[in-house]
C-alpha cells in the first residue's frame, strides 16, 4: 500500500505539472493520454521562469511517464464530471479497453451497473470530505467492469488533486481476481483440514512453551468432556493424574529437547472427575512460526486398556486352571501356553510358544498321527486320548479337548489336556481284575455246576442205585412170602412182614428226599392264584386220609397270591395232610382255613385242634427229618413242613407255628397278594 | 413186519434182583418163553440190530415190546431208545420204560426220545399187564393168560 501512495502522491505532482504545460499541447508519448480539459492558463509567468517551468515540467512528465506507464496496477483519472481523463496502460489491460475508446468516457463504463449509484455517492462524499486520498477497502470488496462485460475483483485507493479550480480524482485499481482465488483456495483447504482434525478420532492439542492449552481440536475436548473452545487456556499438566505428572514432563523435555517423539500413556482426568487413559505422542513445534508450540497427538484408550486388563485377568486365570491350557494356530505353531502346561510337560512359555505343538510334545496315537484335524475341521471341535512326551522324555496318556475358534483370517485350536495315564493304569488294573474276577466267577460257577451236577447224579445214584436193594429186600421178602408163606411159622411171617415196612419205610423216606432236593432245582413260575380253589382241590385229595372220621372243615375267605401253583399245592397239601393226621385223636376233629391281612403280605393259616406240640421244639420242627412225635404216635419222614417252608421262602415269604401240647396247633405262612 | 418168530419180549436189565423178580412174575403169568433177556445196553443193540454174538439172527424178527431199563452198562438205556427210535427198521417196536420212581426226570427224557410207556420196578406182571394195556397190546396177554 506503502508503495500506492507514494505513486498517487507522485502523480498528483505530475498531473499539477502536466496541467501547467497544457498549453505546449505535447502529446504523450508514452501513452499517457491527457485530455485538454481546459485552456485557461494556470499562470502567468516571465519567460525565463517560463522556461524554467518548462524544463521542470518536462522533466516531471518524463519521471510521470515513468512511473505511470510500466505500473502494475491500473491508474484511471477522472474530472469533476468522472470523464476519464487518464487511463494507463494496466488500466487498458485490466479492462481491455484501449486508452483511446476510455478517454473522455465516463468512469462509470468501467463499474458494475449495480455499484454505479453507490460509486457516485462514495466520490461525492470523498470530495466534498476534503480527503486527499482513501483506500477503498473498507468499502467491502467491490468490483471493475471490463469492456467484455465481465465483473472481477478489485482493491483501489483514491485520491484527489486540486489543480487550479478542477479537482481530479485518480484511481489506483488492483485486480485481485488471483488473490481471491487463493484465499478461496487457503480458505477451503483450511476448512478441510479443519474437517479432517474435527472428526479424527485422535485429538490434536497445541500447547505453547508455558503450558498452556492454545488449541485444543473437538475431538481432544471431547475426549475429556470439554465442550469447544473450553479447554483453551488451560495447562495440560493439571489435567495428568498426579502420579503421572513427573513421567509426563520427563516425557515434555525429552521432546522439547529433541529427543524421538514416542506414543506414552497417560492418565487424564476427564470434566467429569473420571480418569481416562490417554495415549499421546508429541511433536515439538516450538520452533515453527506458524504453531509456536508442541503439538499433541492423543487417543482415547481407556477402553481398550480395560479389555486389555480384562483379557490380561482371564488370561491368568488359564493360568490357575488344574488342566494345561493351550493355544495354537490352525497347523501352525503355539502362541499360548498357560502355567499348567508349562508344569504338566515342563516346557515354559517361551520354549513353547513359536514350536508345532505336536512336535514338540511328539502327540501319538494309535490311529494316524493327528486323527483330530479332520474332526476339528469337521466339527470344530475334538476329544480323545492321546500320548504325549514330556521335556524329560517321560511319555504320558492324556485327555485332549480341542476347540476351533476363527478370529477373522486367523483360525486357533484352543487344546486343553490333563494327564490321565495314572487313569488309565488304575483303569487297566480295574480291567485286569475284572477280568480275573470274571475268570474266578467262570471258574466258580463251573465248580458250582459241577457240584449241581455231582448232586444231580447223587440223586440219580439214591434214585436208583440206593432203591435196587430195597426193590430186592422187598420183592424177595414179598416173593417168600407169596411163595412159602403156608410153609412158614406165624412169627417168620410177622418178620418178613416188618423187612417189607422198613424197605417200604426207606423207599417213602428216599422219595421225600428226592422230592425236597428238587424243590430247590425247580424254577419259581409265578402267578395270580386263587387260594380258594386251589385249597378246594387239596381238600379233595386229602380229606381221604381221615375217611372214616368226622372232621369238621371251616373254610375262610383267603385273597388271591402271586406264587407257583403247583408248588403252593404242596405247601397246602402237607398242612392240611398234617392237620387231618394230628387231629386224629380229637374227639371232634376241627380245621379250620383261613387267613389275615398284613399291610403288606397275606397271612394264610391252618389250625387244627389236634395233638399240638411244645413251643419250646418250634425251632426244630420245619428241619428236614425232623420230628416232634414218635413214628409209632403219627407215622411221617419229618420231610413234609421243611418242603412247606422251604416253598415259602422261595417265594420271598414266612412260615411259622403256633401250638400247645393236647391243644392244637396253628400254622401261618405269607406271600405277596395277587392282582 | 411184525416176524412171526420174533420174540414178544425183549427185556433189557441189568439188575440181577430186579430180573430175578421180573422172570418171576412173567413166569407166574406163563410168559416166560416169549422173554428175550439181554443184560446191557451193548447187548441190545447187537439183538435189535444182528450184530456180534446176534449177528445170525434175522432182523425180521423184530420184538412185539421192549422193556428198557436206563442206567445200563456199556450203552445207556437213553441211547439204546435213541438208536431204536431213529432206525426205520425198529422205529414202530413200542418201547415201556423201567424205572426206579416215576417221578424221575429219566420218565421225561425217555418220553422226549420216543418211549411209549413206564413201569416202575419192581416189574410185576400187574404192572407189565397194565402197561401192555395202556399200549392197546391187550392181545399180547390174551395168549398167555396167568396161571392163577
Amino acid at each position: 500500500m506503502l508503495w500506492v501512495t507514494v505513486a498517487a502522491v507522485a502523480l498528483a505532482c505530475a498531473l499539477a505539472l502536466l496541467l501547467v504545460r497544457e498549453r505546449s499541447s505535447a502529446r504523450n508519448r508514452a501513452g499517457v493520454k491527457l485530455q485538454k480539459t481546459s485552456q485557461r492558463p494556470l499562470a502567468e509567468a516571465p519567460d525565463r521562469s517560463a522556461e524554467l517551468v518548462q524544463e521542470a515540467v518536462l522533466e516531471s512528465e518524463a519521471r510521470l511517464n515513468g512511473i505511470i506507464e510500466p505500473a502494475m496496477d491500473a491508474i484511471i483519472t477522472v474530472d469533476e464530471q468522472h470523464k476519464i481523463v487518464l487511463f494507463n496502460p494496466a488500466a487498458e489491460q485490466m479492462f481491455q479497453c484501449s486508452a483511446d475508446r476510455a478517454l473522455g468516457q465516463p468512469l462509470d463504463q468501467f463499474i458494475p451497473e449495480r455499484s454505479r449509484s453507490a460509486h457516485a455517492g462514495h466520490l461525492h462524499a470523498f470530495r466534498e470530505a476534503g480527503l486527499t486520498r482513501r483506500q477503498m477497502a473498507n468499502l467491502g470488496s467491490i468490483s471493475g467492469l471490463r469492456a467484455s462485460g465481465r465483473e472481477f475483483p478489485i482493491e483501489a485507493s483514491i485520491s484527489q488533486v486540486r489543480v487550479g479550480k478542477r479537482t481530479l480524482l485518480t484511481a489506483i485499481v488492483r485486480d485481485i481476481t488471483e488473490r481471491k482465488a487463493a484465499e478461496a483456495d487457503v480458505r477451503s483447504r483450511s476448512a478441510r483440514f479443519r474437517s479432517l482434525i474435527e472428526h479424527s478420532a485422535d485429538g490434536i492439542t497445541v500447547v505453547n512453551a508455558q503450558g498452556r492449552i492454545v488449541y485444543a481440536s473437538a475431538p481432544a475436548e471431547r475426549m475429556l468432556g470439554y465442550r469447544p473452545g473450553e479447554m483453551v487456556g488451560e495447562t495440560l499438566l493439571e489435567l495428568v493424574h498426579p502420579d503421572d505428572r513427573e513421567r509426563y514432563k520427563c516425557e515434555r523435555q525429552s521432546v522439547v529437547k529433541g529427543g524421538r517423539p514416542a506414543p506414552s500413556r497417560f492418565r487424564m482426568r476427564h470434566k467429569n472427575g473420571s480418569w481416562r487413559v490417554i495415549e499421546s505422542i508429541r511433536s515439538n513445534q516450538l520452533d515453527n512460526p506458524d504453531v509456536r508450540g508442541t503439538v499433541v497427538n492423543s487417543r482415547d484408550l481407556t477402553e481398550v486398556v480395560q479389555t486389555e486388563e480384562t483379557l490380561r485377568r482371564q488370561a491368568a486365570l488359564f493360568d490357575q486352571t488344574y488342566d494345561a491350557v493351550f493355544v495354537w494356530e490352525w497347523k501352525g505353531n503355539i502362541t499360548f501356553w498357560n502355567r499348567a502346561a508349562e508344569r504338566l510337560y515342563g516346557y515354559t512359555r517361551d520354549d513353547a510358544v513359536g514350536r508345532v505343538p505336536h512336535e514338540l510334545l511328539q502327540t501319538k496315537t494309535l490311529g494316524s498321527d493327528v486323527p483330530f484335524l479332520v474332526p476339528l475341521e469337521q466339527d470344530g471341535t475334538w476329544e480323545g486320548e492321546l500320548e504325549h512326551t514330556t521335556r524329560d522324555g517321560r511319555r504320558m496318556t492324556v485327555d485332549s479337548r480341542m476347540t476351533l475358534a476363527s478370529y477373522g483370517e486367523h483360525t486357533y485350536v484352543l487344546e486343553t489336556t490333563r494327564d490321565i495315564t495314572e487313569r488309565k493304569r488304575a483303569e487297566e488294573e480295574i480291567q485286569l481284575l475284572n477280568r480275573d474276577l470274571e475268570r474266578r466267577v467262570i471258574e466258580r460257577t463251573a465248580e458250582l455246576e459241577a457240584a449241581v451236577k455231582e448232586l444231580e447224579a447223587f440223586s440219580y445214584s439214591v434214585a436208583h442205585d440206593l432203591r435196587a436193594p430195597l426193590r430186592a429186600v422187598d420183592g424177595f421178602s414179598d416173593a417168600l412170602m407169596e411163595d412159602y408163606g403156608p410153609k412158614l411159622p406165624e412169627q417168620a411171617r410177622e418178620y418178613l412182614q416188618t423187612i417189607r415196612r422198613g424197605a417200604q419205610r426207606m423207599g417213602a423216606l428216599i422219595d421225600d428226599l428226592l422230592a425236597f432236593s428238587r424243590l430247590n432245582r425247580q424254577a419259581l413260575s409265578k402267578q395270580t392264584v386263587d387260594m380258594e380253589l386251589l385249597v378246594h382241590g387239596v381238600l379233595e385229595d386229602v380229606l381221604p386220609e381221615g375217611k372214616d372220621r368226622n372232621i369238621q372243615i371251616v373254610n375262610g375267605t383267603l385273597p388271591v397270591a402271586n406264587a407257583d401253583p403247583s408248588l403252593l399245592r404242596q405247601v397246602w397239601a402237607n398242612l392240611l395232610s398234617n392237620a387231618i393226621k394230628y387231629s386224629r385223636h380229637a374227639q371232634q376233629a376241627r380245621i379250620e382255613i383261613g387267613s389275615l391281612t398284613e399291610a403288606k403280605s397275606n397271612v394264610y393259616f391252618v389250625r387244627d385242634n389236634g395233638a399240638g406240640f411244645d413251643m419250646r421244639y418250634a425251632d426244630k420242627l420245619f428241619g428236614v427229618f425232623q420230628r416232634l412225635h414218635r413214628e409209632d404216635q403219627f407215622e411221617g419222614t419229618g420231610i413234609g413242613l421243611a418242603i412247606v417252608q422251604r416253598v415259602i421262602h422261595r417265594h420271598g415269604g414266612r412260615v411259622w407255628a403256633e401250638a400247645k401240647p393236647n391243644e392244637g396247633a396253628t400254622f401261618y405262612f405269607t406271600l405277596e397278594g395277587g392282582n | 413186519m411184525d416176524g412171526e418168530n420174533g420174540v414178544d419180549v425183549l427185556m433189557v436189565e441189568d439188575s440181577e434182583e430186579d430180573l430175578q423178580l421180573a422172570l418171576r412174575s412173567f413166569r407166574k403169568a406163563n410168559f416166560l418163553e416169549r422173554v428175550q433177556v439181554v443184560r446191557d445196553g451193548a447187548e441190545a443193540l447187537d439183538y435189535l440190530f444182528c450184530q456180534g454174538e446176534y449177528a445170525g439172527r434175522r432182523i425180521e424178527d423184530i420184538p412185539r415190546v421192549i422193556l428198557l431199563d436206563l442206567k445200563l452198562p456199556k450203552v445207556n438205556g437213553l441211547e439204546v431208545l435213541q438208536r431204536v427210535k431213529s432206525d426205520p427198521r425198529t422205529r414202530r417196536i413200542p418201547v415201556v420204560l423201567l424205572t426206579s420212581s416215576k417221578e424221575h426226570s429219566d420218565v421225561v427224557a425217555g418220553y422226549e426220545n420216543g418211549a411209549n410207556s413206564y413201569i416202575v420196578k419192581p416189574v410185576a406182571f400187574d404192572g407189565f399187564a397194565k402197561a401192555m394195556q395202556e399200549l392197546g397190546m391187550y392181545w399180547l396177554l390174551l395168549n398167555n393168560s396167568p396161571k392163577m
